[in-house]
């Protein structure tokens, strides 16, 4: 699975990647503000984000903005300080699937990135069919 | 005067390479007479090329000559340079401008190219007159090791007369030829220039050229260069000794030493050492094989390492480590060593100091009659020791460092209501190297395990003597020490039962027996700790 790290922290980005690798997730791209990240997510077609809210240059809810333009499937989780509630609302409302903040631990973003796929994968699976009436 | 006379008295000669015409007129004619046609006709008879630089040469000269006899020296022959030709210019020949190397043995600083123009740079200067790469071929001196010590002193030991150098590293510039140009002589004629020869570089796929003319090493090892061959050679052959003519050796692949190694230099090979000489009070060290012909005498100042097997005729008081099997044909005296498996030796004896071997151990004589201080450790080895040291060495450091990130972790969490962002990130950071020291934790219990299965694997060795352990010796063997009182006489075995003390087997009958009656034998704690508790018996 092709993931995206934008998050202008080298250290959170490694922290990420490694939690990513424990996943079994090794094909990661990363990006160090939200103009870098459009830049590569064209060539680079995610199939998961994982977005920081603070960034110079832009910053994760433009991008994010900018992004779902174009691509409104792709899962994006928040990784980010920005715990208050009309943030967290502003975020969803811009396109974010789920949403960490930080402090979070290992296990705390690992269940974040396998529950958001989850329900990702669910929702693109066909309906199922409806057993005949009796 | 007439003209025809005139004539005569007026000459051209042209220089034996062509490339200059001069005019000649005799004393004493009249200057009138002589006019630019009189002497384009002389000139013109001798072929001479007809050019504007050769009418202005033609009317210089001739206002020269007539300004001369104004002045009344009509009484000297009259000389002027009336035509002049360019001499070719030759081609340069190819070269190879040495980077990582310079000077060449067999050169001895001479040029590196085809031609004779190139001579050695400034930086040229003597090098170790037997050591060739692989061979027969030069080495690069280290400069960096004629720098001055800080307080200017200089390691002269540290002198290094080879330079190894890394794959991907430049080490030469290839010139191309040139082609030259032509000349032209007096008559108009080309005067052909002679073109830079090429220069047929051998190689091999140890080297690279790149299309800048950039040589590079593919592989790391020491720069060959001999004639047209140019390569990079694994392999170092010092034709002699290591010693100051040489200085200390270090380099990726093997070393052969024709000679020995002297007194406190260091012989550094990232492969297998070869010295056919005597090996004096020095340092060796290889990844691989090690083989010592002659053998060693430490002096107690010689050390040696070897990746894997050692093999050498005698060690005379030397420590070091052998990381697999340890060969010697003559004697082991006064020694401290660590082998990781099988010590072989059914030809030599072991007199002094202290040697443990990892897996079993044949020799012929252990000990001497007049009763020298031996310790033999048997089936301990001492590699797995050291990884179980190292192992929990960085266990401790491990936890040391994570009780520190826990206690800031700890401090964070207490101190911030709300966190900065900053805080957040590190607090998330610390968090993560938390649980990557639980991880490491675990993957490094599991290392200690296997380090004593592979304990078990070595078992407690034994111990084969074809003459004679004599009194004075010290074994440990698993957690028995068995310090001998009687000499025994061989061919005999050594080993550990399943169940008991270690019992000896005399091999000519084949019938075993305790060793209670030839010594005295102690269950006090693992081979490991022999000194102290000898000190405590």
């Amino acid at each position: 699975m092709r993931i995206l790290l934008v998050d202008d922290s080298k250290t959170m980005r490694n922290i990420q990647k490694m939690v990513l690798a424990q996943l079994g997730h090794k094909e990661v791209l990363e990006a160090c503000d939200g103009q870098d990240a459009l830049s590569k997510a064209a060539a680079f077609r995610p199939e998961l984000l994982l977005v920081d809210w603070n960034m110079p240059n832009m910053d994760g809810l433009t991008f994010i903005k900018h992004y779902r333009q174009q691509n409104k499937t792709v899962p994006i989780i928040m990784v980010t300080t920005e715990a208050e509630k009309s943030r967290v609302i502003e975020a969803i409302k811009a396109g974010v699937n789920n949403y960490v903040v930080k402090p979070f631990t290992p296990d705390l973003l690992s269940q974040r990135i396998n529950e958001t796929l989850a329900k990702c994968q669910a929702q693109a699976a066909p309906p199922a069919e409806k057993a005949p009436a009796a | 005067m007439s003209l025809e006379d005139v004539g005569h008295r007026l000459k051209v000669f042209i220089s034996p390479d062509r490339l200059r015409a001069t005019l000649v007129i005799d004393a004493g004619v009249d200057p009138d007479a002589v006019t630019d046609q009189l002497v384009n006709i002389a000139l013109d008879e001798k072929g001479l090329a007809r050019t504007q630089d050769r009418d202005d040469r033609v009317r210089d000269a001739v206002r020269s000559f007539r300004a001369a006899a104004q002045a009344g020296s009509q009484t000297e022959r009259f000389q002027h340079v009336i035509a002049e030709g360019a001499a070719p210019v030759h081609g340069d020949d190819a070269s190879l401008e040495m980077l990582a190397e310079r000077a060449d043995t067999e050169a001895e600083a001479q040029p590196e190219s085809t031609g004779p123009a190139n001579k050695a740079g400034p930086h040229d200067r003597p090098v170790a007159p037997h050591a060739t790469p692989a061979g027969d071929g030069s080495l690069g001196h280290d400069e960096a090791s004629d720098e001055e010590g800080d307080e200017g002193s200089v390691d002269f030991y540290a002198q290094s007369a080879f330079r190894p150098v890394v794959a991907n590293q430049p080490i030469a510039r290839w010139r191309q030829e040139t082609a030259g140009c032509d000349g032209v002589d007096v008559f108009g004629k080309a005067i052909a220039c002679k073109p830079g020869k090429p220069l047929q570089l051998v190689t091999d796929d140890s080297t690279i050229k790149l299309a800048d003319g950039t040589i590079l090493a593919t592989c790391d090892g020491l720069v060959h260069r001999k004639g047209n061959v140019l390569r990079i050679s694994k392999q170092l052959r010092i034709g002699s000794y290591v010693d100051f003519s040489t200085g200390n050796v270090d380099v990726p692949g093997d070393v052969i030493v024709d000679k020995g190694v002297r007194d406190l230099f260091t012989v550094r090979a990232g492969r297998s050492i070869l010295v056919r000489g005597l090996v004096e009070a020095a340092k060796l060290e290889c990844q691989r094989d090690m083989r010592l012909e002659r053998g060693m005498a430490g002096r107690e100042k010689g050390t040696l390492n070897a990746g894997r097997d050692l093999n050498a005729h005698y060690l005379d008081r030397v420590s070091g480590e052998v990381g697999r099997d340890l060969l010697v044909s003559a004697e082991i005296t006064g020694c401290q060593l660590g082998v990781g498996r099988h010590l072989k030796g059914p030809t030599a004896s072991l007199m002094g100091g202290r040697v443990a071997a990892g897996g079993t151990v044949e020799l012929s004589e252990i000990g001497a009659a007049a009763g020298s201080s031996t310790e033999l450790i048997l089936g301990q080895s001492v590699v797995l020791d050291e990884l179980r040291r190292r192992v929990e060495e960085l266990m401790a450091q491990s936890e040391q460092h994570a009780t520190k990130v826990r206690d800031e972790l700890e401090s964070l969490t207490r101190a911030a209501i709300k966190l900065t962002p900053a805080q957040a990130e590190r607090m998330t950071e610390l968090q993560f190297e938390t649980d990557n020291f639980r991880l490491r934790k675990e993957r490094l219990t599991k290392s200690l395990d296997e380090i004593s299965t592979c304990g078990t694997h070595f078992g407690n060795g034994s111990l084969t003597f074809h003459k004679a352990i004599h009194p004075g010796v010290i074994l440990a063997i698993g957690r028995y020490r068995v310090e001998i009182k009687t000499t025994i006489r061989g061919p005999g075995m050594i080993e550990l039962p399943a169940k008991g003390p270690p019992r000896l087997k005399l091999l000519t009958t084949g019938a075993e027996q305790s060793l209670d009656a030839v010594a005295r034998v102690y269950q006090d704690g693992p081979a490991a700790t022999l000194s102290k508790s000898k000190r405590a018996a």
